[in-house]
Formats: structure tokens, C-alpha cells, sequence
């Protein structure tokens, strides 16, 4: 008992039988029992393919979602409902940073709005730090009093980030944060998760239907399929004796740059 | 004339701007396609690849005109033949893969009509019961299960797997020797891809199709496609074969396109983007590549590299400082 105490505090995000079921008849089960954890730093890849729940999953873990099972932060119950200051240690990165912003407001107005939403700084050093926050998510300066639409793709997901970060969260959720960009977009954006990572020492869950992209930023994989974890590893351990039949199936899809293995 | 099934010479496509001007969007561009043999066109968004793509189809947008260059396929001019003439070649003589088999496909129809629709139009005087048994060995040859009551369905009651078989069948009802496909598995998990793929191979080495393969992903391309053509800003800065362009790319370009991708065979490696963000329509003299490349000098940015072959081996790159051939490897 003592044991599992002293681990879960260890754990800075704790899933326990998370589930989350939309309605209708019959009734959906996106999420089925799904426990995991994810301790301070470290990076964990969800990969799954179309409709096997891993947004479902980042959604409740965001609180974007309501869902039975336990979320525990710090060794601490986070419900479901959350105060401001339970919501802010999980942030959400989206898919399509273009969908996730407001049109209207500047790269600077959008990370300012979220500190003076959760009175992170007096009022007078919030430009200021909004800035901070944009330099950064690599974002260049001139750009940060550009609104959305005269951005480049991956200039929207830097200010998505930014927007993250302005919140200090100990756990970033990124849902396909590189899907919708450029590959050599998608590299730039990569290095700068896994350098936030490492220099705020921030728990990444980075949910993905790219095998790669996880075998790049992340310490450990989790394989979802039909709304349950089939397989759980260390990435090079899964990469090279992956053990369900799906993980298998999966890595022998990925269309590889070069000869065949083996 | 060559034996080249399609060759287009010099193309050169403007879009009419928000602000009343006309841009280029690709510029001279040049490529050839022997029978049987495939293509991969690959490129970043906006690199042009679609473009070309739908120019030599002549279905741009409105925005779009072809401002120059040839499309020459069985003998005629694409660019210049008439309309009508255009009819007999889309979706017959040339079949067509796009992106999206759900905007392909016409949703009040059932799936199976709409091969036969293709055989019928293209069929000259195939009978409607013919058209339908043809239709069930084409949905058949595309591996449908259960082809009788697949037939009868609609778009929106087959998987995304599913559909883009029937916009194969279709794309190769009327006996095409060409097949143009547009990101054919972009939209699709990463296992009915692999299913796609291998299918479009098994077709092509059955049906001796030639197929152009524009796509943004190398991968695809190395799976797939016997040569490249490397686009960025409208150009083709590179092509060649597969296995050279990839083992030893020339172009600075090409290489960090390499070098971005992240692999499998190298877990906690993080791929190295490309700084910068690729330049939109402009016809400024100069390499469009040159403020993002490692090597570009004075010259990049004043005058244009056009596609050249080295003096010793290896393939055409546009670059004034083309990497060694045989060293650099991408994948190093």
C-alpha cells in the first residue's frame, strides 16, 4: 500500500482505469479502462490509428471531456471539473493550430489573454511576459503582433505552445501537433518540444498515428487500438521486438526511407 | 518523337492573385514518363506539385492558366486540344487518384454505378449489363470483398480503405496507361495505406501502367516510384532515379528534405528541420531555396539554377553549388 503511495508520487500524471463513453444507442466506448503514467520529464508517445481513442483519451486527461476512471495529479485526484489551478497543470496542444486560435487576436493578445485569465502576472507585466513566452516557442519578434491568418503553419503552432506554456502546466498534451505542417516544419516544431522538455523539465504526452515521430521525441510508447493499451514499452524495446500482433501490424505498415530491415 | 508516354515541356502556370495580378506558380517545368514506368513528384505544401498535376489535366482552378510549355501525351498537345477532346483523356486514357476518395466519389450514387458510369462513358457502346459485370471484375481486382452487394452501396457506407479502392476501379475502368494519383494515401491510416500501395503496385505491374505519384512524402515515394522529381517554389530542383537522388542527393534542398524526416531506424534521434518556410509566388530571379540553404552566396540569389546534369555521373540538380556526387548522403 505504502509502495503504491510512494510511486504515484513519483508519477506527475497517473491514469487508473480511465473511460470515456459517448452517448447513443448502443453507446460508444472510446476509452476502455486505459491506465498510465507518465513521470516528471519524460516523454510518452500514444499511437493509435483513426478512431482507437487517443484524442478521446488526451481530451479527458485535459478535462475537455467527461470520463469514469481516476486522473491523478502529483499523487493528488484531479476531477473532472477543475479549478483554475488544477486545469492549468495539464495544457493542450491541437492538431490544427489554425482551428485552436482566434482569428482575431494577435500571436501576443492570445498568450496575454491566458495570463490575465488565470491572473498569472500584474497587469502591467503581461505584454512583457506574453512576449517572453512567444521568444520562447521560437517565434520570431517580428511577428509577434500578427494575427493568425498571416502566419505560417508552423509559426501558428509556436504561438499554440506559447499559449501552452504561459500556464507553467507540469504536463503538455500534444494531440498530432505536427500532422498538419511541412515535414521539415514538423522537424523545427519537434526540436522545440523536446527542447521545452528538457528545459522545463515538462512531462510531454504526445498522442500520434506516426510511428517515427515517436521513435524521434519520445522514452516510452503506448499502442492503442479499439480504445484499450495493447502494448507498452521503452521506444527502442518496442521498435524492435514489438509483442502484440497489432504493434506488429502497425510497424510493418510504416513505409520506410531505405532498404528493408533485415 | 521518343518513346515517352507523357512529356511535358516547359510548363509554366501563373494564378491570378487577390490583388488583380498574375503569379507564377510553376515555372519551365520539364518531365518525362516512359510507359510502365512511375514517378513520384515530391514537394512541400505549396511547392506546386499539385499544380502540375492538374495542369497537365487542364483542371486548375479558375485563378490558374497554363501561361506556357506543352503537355504531350499519345501524340497530342493537352495544353491545346480542344475541351472536348480533353473528355476522352480525363478519367479514360489517363485514369485519376485524388486525396479525398469521399469528394471523388458522387454521394447519391451507388459505388458500383459509378464504374460503370466510367466504362459506359469511355466504353464506347458497352451495354448497361456488360458495364455492370465489368465493373464487378474491376471492384473484384481491386480486392472489394463480397463485390454483388459492394456494388450496391454507398460512398457513405464504406471505409476510407474501401473507397479509395472504388476511385481505383474507376481511375483504371476505361484501360488507362497512365494513372496521375494526388497524395492517393495522405488521407488514410498508416495500415490501409500500406494496402493501398501495395494494391496501386500489384495494378501497375499487371496492367503495365505508368504512374505519376505526387506526394509529400518520401517514404511513399521510396516504396513506390522508380524516379523522382524533387519540387520547391514551382521548380523541379532535382529528379532522378530513386536510389540515387536518396542515397546521394545534389541538392542542398533535397538533403534537408532527407534529414527532416524522422526515422524508425534511429530512435532519440530528432530529425533537423529546414530554418525558414518556403518563399510563396514570386519571379525574382535567383534560387528560391537560397535564403534557407547552408550554401548559397551571391550568385543563388541573383541568378536562377536551372536543372542540369553533372559532368560525371549522377543526376540533374538545380543548384550553383550542387552537393558531391556519391557523398552527403541524405540518411548519413
Amino acid at each position: 500500500m505504502r509502495d503504491t503511495t510512494a510511486r504515484s508520487a513519483e508519477a506527475v500524471l497517473e491514469i487508473r482505469d480511465l473511460s470515456v463513453t459517448y452517448g447513443g444507442r448502443p453507446p460508444v466506448r472510446a476509452v476502455r479502462g486505459v491506465s498510465l503514467r507518465l513521470a516528471r520529464g519524460e516523454a510518452l508517445g500514444l499511437v493509435g490509428e483513426s478512431g482507437c481513442g487517443k484524442s478521446s483519451l488526451a481530451r479527458a486527461l485535459a478535462g475537455l471531456e467527461p470520463a469514469e476512471g481516476q486522473v491523478m495529479m502529483n499523487g493528488r485526484p484531479l476531477p473532472h471539473r477543475r479549478t483554475r489551478e488544477q486545469a492549468r497543470r495539464v495544457q493542450m496542444v491541437f492538431q490544427d493550430p489554425y482551428a485552436s486560435l482566434n482569428p482575431r487576436m494577435t500571436a501576443v493578445q492570445t498568450v496575454a489573454e491566458m495570463l490575465r485569465v488565470h491572473r498569472l502576472r500584474p497587469k502591467d507585466q503581461i505584454a512583457e511576459r506574453a512576449r517572453e513566452l512567444l521568444d520562447l516557442a521560437g517565434l520570431p519578434s517580428q511577428v509577434a503582433d500578427t494575427r493568425p491568418a498571416a502566419l505560417s503553419g508552423g509559426q501558428r503552432q509556436r504561438v499554440a505552445i506559447a499559449r501552452a506554456l504561459a500556464l507553467e502546466p507540469d504536463v503538455l498534451v500534444a494531440d498530432e501537433p505536427t500532422t498538419a505542417l511541412d515535414v521539415s516544419v514538423q522537424a523545427v516544431i519537434l526540436e522545440l518540444l523536446a527542447h521545452l522538455r528538457e528545459t522545463l523539465g515538462l512531462a510531454l504526452l504526445l498522442i500520434t498515428h506516426n510511428l517515427a515521430v515517436v521513435s524521434a521525441v519520445c522514452d516510452r510508447a503506448a499502442v492503442m487500438h479499439s480504445g484499450e493499451i495493447v502494448e507498452q514499452a521503452a521506444v527502442p524495446a518496442l521498435l524492435a521486438s514489438p509483442q502484440h500482433p497489432y504493434t506488429r501490424r502497425l510497424l510493418a505498415a510504416v513505409p520506410r526511407l531505405g532498404p528493408p530491415p533485415g | 518523337m521518343s518513346d515517352d508516354l507523357l512529356e511535358v515541356r516547359g510548363l509554366r502556370v501563373t494564378m491570378r492573385g487577390a490583388a488583380g495580378g498574375r503569379a507564377p506558380v510553376v515555372h519551365d517545368l520539364s518531365l518525362r514518363l516512359a510507359a510502365g514506368e512511375a514517378l513520384g513528384l515530391v514537394g512541400e505544401s505549396g511547392s506546386g506539385k499539385t499544380t502540375t498535376l492538374r495542369a497537365i489535366l487542364r483542371l486548375l482552378p479558375a485563378a490558374g492558366r497554363i501561361a506556357a510549355g506543352q503537355v504531350l501525351f499519345a501524340g497530342q498537345d493537352l495544353a491545346r486540344v480542344r475541351e472536348r477532346d480533353l473528355r476522352a483523356v480525363r478519367g479514360g486514357r489517363i485514369g485519376v487518384v485524388w486525396q479525398d476518395p469521399l469528394a471523388a466519389l458522387d454521394p447519391l450514387m451507388r459505388v458500383g454505378e459509378q464504374i460503370a458510369e466510367v466504362i459506359r462513358a469511355h466504353g464506347r457502346g458497352a451495354s448497361r449489363r456488360e458495364a455492370h459485370q465489368r465493373a464487378l471484375g474491376l471492384m473484384r481486382q481491386v480486392e472489394l470483398p463480397g463485390a454483388e452487394a459492394m456494388f450496391r452501396r454507398y460512398p457513405h457506407e464504406l471505409s476510407g480503405g474501401q473507397r479509395q479502392r472504388i476511385v481505383i476501379a474507376s481511375a483504371i475502368a476505361a484501360g488507362p496507361r497512365l494513372l496521375l494519383a494526388d497524395e492517393p494515401t495522405t488521407a488514410l491510416d498508416v495500415t490501409i495505406q500500406d494496402q493501398i500501395l501495395t494494391l496501386l503496385a500489384r495494378l501497375r505491374a499487371e496492367l503495365g501502367l505508368a504512374l505519376l505519384l505526387v506526394t509529400h512524402d518520401l517514404a511513399v515515394v521510396w516504396q513506390t516510384c522508380d524516379r523522382v522529381a524533387v519540387m520547391y517554389a514551382g521548380r523541379i530542383v532535382e529528379e532522378g532515379p530513386v536510389a540515387s537522388v536518396f542515397a546521394a542527393p545534389r541538392h542542398h534542398y533535397t538533403r534537408g528534405l532527407l534529414g527532416a524526416a524522422p526515422s524508425l531506424e534511429m530512435p532519440g534521434v530528432l530529425p533537423r528541420g529546414i530554418p525558414g518556410t518556403q518563399p510563396g509566388p514570386t519571379g525574382a530571379p535567383g534560387c528560391a531555396f537560397a535564403p534557407r540553404c547552408p550554401a548559397s552566396d551571391h550568385k543563388c540569389r541573383t541568378v536562377t539554377p536551372v536543372l542540369a546534369a553533372p559532368s560525371g555521373d549522377g543526376h540533374p540538380a538545380a543548384c550553383h553549388h550542387p552537393l558531391p556526387t556519391g557523398l552527403g548522403a541524405g540518411r548519413a
